[in-house]
């Protein structure tokens, strides 16, 4: 089984559901949707469900980025570089409403 | 950056001895190209504010009412940090929710995540997002996947502005877009301004036609009806190609689908239903009727050419006052200015050109059925087939979201959802929030699907709050906003601020309507003392803007992105609002950006670190600091659209699901609020329905009330000062009533009367100001009224408007969760 390890940060709104904000961890497989599922959360599930719904949408509120791109929807099975930066976004809403 | 709107032009301040002593437009700015608003042009008076904080104040009294004196007590930055974190803690300790907030600085909208980011609130006490877009928002996310719009200066020959002031008094980026409107009338542009007052745009436009208030949505749909039905000219190939207008819509309101769930269309050619993507399909009808399986299916254009039938001229003259004839000429000559079928190629790229364009705002939006105008005004777009084309109806993406950012660039959310349709961006600001009984919110987001937060409805819950099965809140937290002043029905507001233990406010100003009732106020900075980066709803320009301070600060102030970073550090928060940041302001984009956990970052080196990880290691503040701005004018490309691989939806059908699905989730709940909820409103077409402000039995109540904006007092420190106060003071246009002439001699009042204007919830006063420039049923109020705040410096003359209104669930448009901003009055004369 084909192996990356990458450094992995978690800004915005994350304490709901995440157990680190910055960390290296090496993980099974080669996608972003690999990385995701090898995560488990403070609440016991994985990061993949915590950020994709049913549909393979992003829930809102959650966005990806690898060495500073966003990775659409339809990108999480794409390969990511060995030692890439991913970052997990979770933005909330602002009090003014609009 | 300039600051005293939301927009940031670029100046340049000129600086004496360590004063500054004037402020010029930066030549070199694309954006708003060597011209500067009347705020812009008094910014020093707020700076120089008499009445500035300079030292952090601690309440004394502990009566709080318009009357009762603070009796202010200066203490230290420490102390006074100590205090607010003393009480926040607490509150986050036991229930974060218990915190309302109120954030009002757009340049510094990163402060706007903390609560939700950092603190753990989801609330608010604040109307800032309804009393701004309310129903426009939404609509603009929905059917455009934008924020803003904007007319299309560049090409337009013909433009309708209803209830609006872009590019003379209000709206997006004022100082540019003035110049931008004036080249282009300079250039043969013609301009229509529908309005009950005479204002800045109707006075140096082409034509006024006045209105009455609240019923531009029925004047809208009359112009479609003569499009449709007496011209028949609109843009049927753009309906056909680019929307959803000729999908099949069945007996149930939903699009008719085939066994794969795509949505069948009919090929009037081959005399079928085809799935909408079918390659084969010849022509697709956008009339008639067809049976498919047996059911009854219409194309959805067809329901809007039904559905226009009850908008003649002569029915709709009697609903507006507009001439049934005027109406029928409007019609002909903005449908004639949009050539529809002709075609432009702009850097080897062909649009279709559509010079001409209806554009609207708070006047015309801001009203019970807030969503269907909205949606009406957009629909004459899509007929004339001119949405994001040159000459026509331009999105304007709030440019705020780090995500939107493409290359150097924000783009509108363009992307296919159901059945190739625009995917609706209805959340700029937030996801969007589930069905829950009872609510989280004091502002009830959970049960507007489509909408804003509806901020009017916060008083009303906070002082009911067991009715909601919410707890009584504990504490306010205002940075740079002024919710008492800007909030609708002011006594409601005050009632709910009688039950808040504590009130915090990081302000520039003591005596605003807000800081009046506030327990401790934090001194913040002002705009010449304060670094920012900057964009917002640029129309057509992108990049961002630098300000920088250019004069030495009072010693015991802080900026306040510090202060809400210092805060948090006190409450045990700071590694949730550094990661808040990162998030917010696009650090991920390169994660050596990212900012550490545990370091309290100064304002400054955070702006270099949202440079840096927007633009590249080369293009930090430093590089800000020397070229001051990266401003550039947005290419062909980036303004018009092509529409590949979506279409818009002309036909909501997703609107129509939300609300079933709300009426649903409420009738489990069976709350007696619930089961009178207006379900209707949830329209998959546009349609106008009177305001309860025309249908109530208030006989004696016989006007309307209205509030206007102006360029010299669009926001209430404005209001203050002295500058804006002199000039203003001395335009009766500004600081009286406008009352139309014939109206006031029947009523006994004259020119200069003190009056008295009561609706059925308050009585405020004010000075009549007679004039023929007003719809004969309307009272025109400037919005700049603060009769209340100790000031020497005040526009004394202007009540305060908001004092007439009493927003409740019956006043708030269920689907946008705007709300009535107008009033039903009786007005006479105070002797």
């Amino acid at each position: 089984m084909e192996t990356r390890k990458v450094t992995i940060h978690c800004v915005g709104a994350t304490d709901s559901c995440l157990p680190f904000r910055s960390t290296e961890t090496q993980f099974e497989g080669n996608t972003a949707e690999d990385l995701l599922k090898s995560i488990t959360t403070t609440s016991g599930s994985t990061l993949y469900k915590e950020m994709v719904d049913e549909s393979g949408s992003y829930r809102y509120g959650f966005a990806l980025a690898v060495n500073g791109e966003l990775v659409r929807r339809d990108q999480l099975r794409n390969p990511i570089p060995n030692l890439s930066q991913v970052v997990v976004i979770h933005l909330l809403q602002v009090p003014a409403g609009g | 950056m300039c600051r005293m709107c939301l927009h940031g032009c670029g100046i340049l301040v000129h600086v004496v001895n360590g004063v500054a002593v004037k402020i010029d437009p930066d030549p070199d700015n694309v954006d708003n190209l060597g011209k500067l608003c009347p705020r812009g042009n008094v910014g020093l008076g707020r700076h120089y504010d008499k009445s500035r904080i300079t030292r952090p104040l601690v309440r004394t009294n502990p009566e709080k009412h318009w009357d009762a004196d603070p009796k202010w007590k200066e203490t230290t930055l420490d102390h006074a940090l100590e205090i607010v974190a003393d009480e926040l803690k607490r509150i986050h300790a036991r229930d974060p929710r218990k915190l309302l907030c109120s954030f009002g600085d757009f340049q510094r909208y990163w402060t706007w995540a903390w609560p939700s980011g950092a603190f753990g609130t989801f609330n608010f006490f604040s109307t800032l997002g309804t009393s701004c877009g309310g129903g426009y928002h939404p609509i603009n996310g929905a059917f455009q996947g934008t924020f803003a719009t904007i007319p299309d200066y560049n090409y337009c020959n013909y433009l309708i502005q209803i209830g609006s002031g872009d590019g003379f008094e209000a709206h997006l980026h004022l100082s540019g877009t003035a110049k931008r409107t004036a080249d282009a009338r300079m250039r043969g542009m013609k301009l229509v301004s529908v309005d009950p007052r005479l204002g800045a745009a109707a006075a140096k436009a082409d034509e006024w036609i006045p209105i009455r208030v609240g019923t531009d949505g029925a004047f809208v749909q009359s112009l479609m009806y003569v499009m449709v039905h007496e011209l028949n000219q609109y843009d049927k190939e753009f309906l056909k190609k680019h929307t959803n207008a000729p999908y099949l819509v069945g007996p149930d309101g939903y699009f008719v689908k085939d066994n794969g769930g795509k949505a069948l269309i009919w090929d009037s050619v081959d005399r079928a239903a085809k799935t909408w993507d079918d390659a084969g399909v010849k022509d697709c009808a956008l009339l008639g009727s067809y049976k498919i399986g047996g059911v009854e299916c219409t194309p959805a254009f067809a329901l809007l050419e039904k559905k226009l039938l009850k908008y003649t001229p002569e029915d709709v003259s009697k609903i507006t006052t507009i001439p049934a004839q005027t109406i029928r000429r409007v019609a002909k000559e903005l449908v004639e200015a949009a050539q529809i079928g002709a075609k432009i190629t702009i850097d080897g790229q062909e649009y279709n050109l559509r010079p001409a364009a209806i554009q609207w705002y708070r006047g015309s939006h801001a009203h019970n059925h807030s969503f269907l105008d909205n949606f009406t005004y957009k629909m004459i777009n899509c007929l004339l087939g001119n949405i994001d084309m040159p000459g026509g109806h331009l999105g304007v993406p709030l440019g705020w979201n780090p995500a939107d950012w493409k290359g150097d660039c924000t783009v509108n959310h363009l992307e296919p959802g159901d059945n190739g349709v625009l995917k609706p961006w209805l959340y700029e600001l937030r996801p969007p929030v589930p069905f829950k009984y009872p609510p989280d919110r004091y502002q009830l987001t959970e049960y507007f699907p489509i909408g804003l937060d509806p901020g009017e409805l916060i008083p009303e819950v906070v002082a009911n709050h067991e009715k909601y099965d919410l707890e009584k809140p504990e504490a306010i937290f205002s940075f740079f906003s002024n919710p008492v002043w800007n909030m609708p029905g002011t006594d409601k507001v005050l009632k709910a601020l009688q039950m808040i233990d504590f009130i915090v406010s990081i302000d520039v100003q003591a005596v605003s309507e807000t800081t009046m009732f506030s327990d401790v106020v934090l001194p913040d900075r002002t705009f010449l003392e304060s670094w920012c980066l900057y964009n917002c709803e640029a129309p057509f320009v992108t990049g961002h803007t630098l300000r920088q301070p250019i004069v030495e600060p009072p010693p015991e102030t802080m900026d306040g992105t510090d202060i809400i970073t210092e805060l948090s550090d006190r409450i045990g928060i700071l590694d949730k609002w550094n990661s808040t940041v990162s998030g917010f302001l696009g650090l991920w984009k390169n994660p050596k950006y990212l900012l550490d956990p545990k370091t309290k970052y100064p304002a400054e080196q955070i702006m270099d670190r949202f440079a840096k990880a927007a633009y590249g290691e080369e293009h930090g503040l430093e590089w800000f600091k020397k070229h001051g701005t990266s401003m550039r004018l947005k290419t062909p490309g980036e303004l018009y659209h092509t529409y590949k691989g979506y279409r818009l939806p002309f036909y909501m059908d997703f609107v129509k699901a939300a609300g079933d699905e709300l009426r649903n989730n409420m009738m489990k709940v069976g709350k007696d609020w619930m089961l009178q909820w207006r379900f209707d409103e949830y329209q998959p077409l546009p349609e106008w329905r009177p305001s309860f402000i025309h249908t109530e039995d208030l006989e004696e109540y016989d006007l309307i009330a209205s509030y206007f904006k102006t360029a010299q007092t669009t926001f209430e420190d404005l209001a203050n000062i002295p500058w804006v106060v002199e000039v203003a003071g001395n335009r009766p246009e500004i600081s009286s009533v406008w009352m139309n002439t014939e109206t006031a001699r029947k009523k006994g009042i004259k020119n200069g009367d003190r009056i008295k204007i009561t609706s059925k919830y308050a009585s405020v006063e004010g000075v009549a100001w007679l004039t023929e420039g007003v719809h004969p049923e309307v009272l025109m109020v400037s919005q700049a009224g603060r009769p209340h705040i100790q000031s020497k410096y005040k526009l004394s003359s202007i009540p305060m408007f908001n004092e007439l209104l009493s927003p409740d669930l019956k006043q708030v448009d269920p689907v946008s969760s705007s709300y009535e901003t107008a009033a039903r009055v009786k007005v006479e004369a105070v002797h």
